[in-house]
């Protein structure tokens, strides 16, 4: 009896106090709690802001929010001789990760480009993500404005023949990130209006994003080790449980490429369609800067996948017309699409590592031009 | 667990560390935010 009141507390009478050792528990759990949440938000804060994780990480090839965006368009533009590259999966590692490629992050093109440029005291940092459309390129030049800092940044777009795509000019699949939408002030409509059940979600995330920076640099670390998505992760993982089948796994993707890719090459090109809408608010903000240059280029496309030569043509004729009759002295224009043999080619439009050392040399003759 | 009965604090502070350490595993490997969802087939 004596051994077991030992361990109960006692108040000052000599009688045990109620909900003492409870008080205890529940203050030091939410003060440990609390202080180490405080403690790397604070971290997370320092990070971003001084751009720590910038110079360490490579985030090319994903976008997760808007004031992450803003983040990285800020660190970048507080640099010497700001450079913004935008543009699609040209400039992420997707497609080399996908070929088994080691290393793919390091042989990107912004990753082969930035050194280079560095030595020519400039500091390029690539806002290039997967699946991107011309209105989301848009939206991240008027980001960059919107956020312009006293040394104008020069941006270089990188267009893809996809962005043409008839598939994509309905407005449900014209913007591939909905958070750039508000961006865009109306230019893109949201077809998916009045789904209350992902838009909770959405305000949940996109204001976890804006007010707590612990979250959203844990969403930018994400990519790291699910890239490019988680279920690709997973399914990589699985691979060596899979290792029989996976000749057969190559000629299923190279089939199913095709299937995806060949209406980009087929399709008609139309210069009043919301992606030719959206370069042309692109090329008229450009001309508006008359301090500093836009250089924008046709990425290389594989000539095995271009289908029908007449075609494929006769569309980067009205591209060039379109774009040659907006640039004024601050724009560059350049059709690269048949810059590079097909053995450079990984698949229709994304480079070796070699091809994009090649083009990343190209971009820097372009920028010093 | 002795100890822990002993020192409720210490025992609040422990379970604050583990509870803190399984937001940031969540939000590092299992949180989704939505909005950076997009249609990866079409990439």
């Amino acid at each position: 009896m004596s051994s077991s009141r030992r361990l109960e507390p006692d108040g000052v009478d000599g009688n045990p106090e109620r909900g003492g050792p409870d008080r205890s528990f529940v203050a030091g759990a939410a003060a440990s709690f609390f202080v180490l949440i405080l403690l790397a938000e604070g971290a997370a804060r320092w990070a971003a802001g001084s751009g720590w994780i910038y110079r360490r990480l490579d985030f090319s090839g994903s976008l997760t929010s808007l004031p992450e965006l803003e983040q990285r368009i800020a660190w970048n533009a507080r640099r010497a001789y700001p450079i913004f590259l935008l543009g699609d999966s040209v400039l992420g590692p997707t497609a080399l990760w996908e070929h088994r490629v080691d290393h793919p992050r390091r042989l990107t093109i912004p990753a082969q480009l930035a050194p280079a440029a560095a030595a020519g005291g400039m500091s390029v940092q690539s806002l290039g993500a997967d699946g991107l459309l011309l209105p989301d390129l848009e939206a991240i030049d008027r980001t960059i404005e919107a956020g312009r800092a006293q040394t104008p940044a020069r941006r270089v777009i990188v267009l893809n023949v996809r962005m043409f795509a008839a598939e994509f000019a309905a407005s449900a699949k014209a913007l591939s990130r909905d958070f750039l939408r508000p961006e865009l002030e109306g230019a893109v409509p949201d077809a998916a209006l009045g789904r209350p059940e992902d838009a909770l979600g959405d305000r949940l995330s996109a204001s976890a994003a804006r007010h707590c920076v612990l979250a959203r640099t844990a969403w930018q670390l994400q990519p790291l080790w699910y890239f490019p998505t988680r279920r690709d992760a997973f399914r990589r993982l699985l691979e060596p449980a899979r290792g029989a089948a996976a000749g057969e796994d190559g000629d299923l993707q190279e089939a199913a490429l095709h299937l995806k890719v060949d209406p980009y090459y087929r399709g008609r090109w139309d210069s009043s369609s919301v992606a030719f809408r959206a370069l042309d608010a692109l090329l008229e903000a450009a001309r508006s800067r008359s301090d500093t240059q836009t250089i924008v280029v046709l990425t290389p496309q594989n000539p095995e996948f271009a289908g029908d030569a007449e075609t494929f043509d006769r569309n980067r004729r009205v591209l060039f017309d379109f774009v040659t009759a907006r640039t004024g002295s601050s724009v560059v224009y350049r059709d690269l699409a048949n810059a590079f043999p097909p053995e450079r080619f990984l698949d229709h439009c994304h480079l070796t590592p070699e091809g994009n050392r090649e083009y990343a040399e190209i971009l820097l003759a372009l920028l010093r031009s | 667990m002795r100890l822990f009965a002993r020192r409720p604090l210490l025992a609040g502070v422990v379970v604050g560390t583990l509870l803190f350490l399984a937001l940031l595993a969540i939000l590092l490997f299992a949180a989704d935010l939505s909005s950076s969802k997009f249609i990866y087939a079409d990439f």
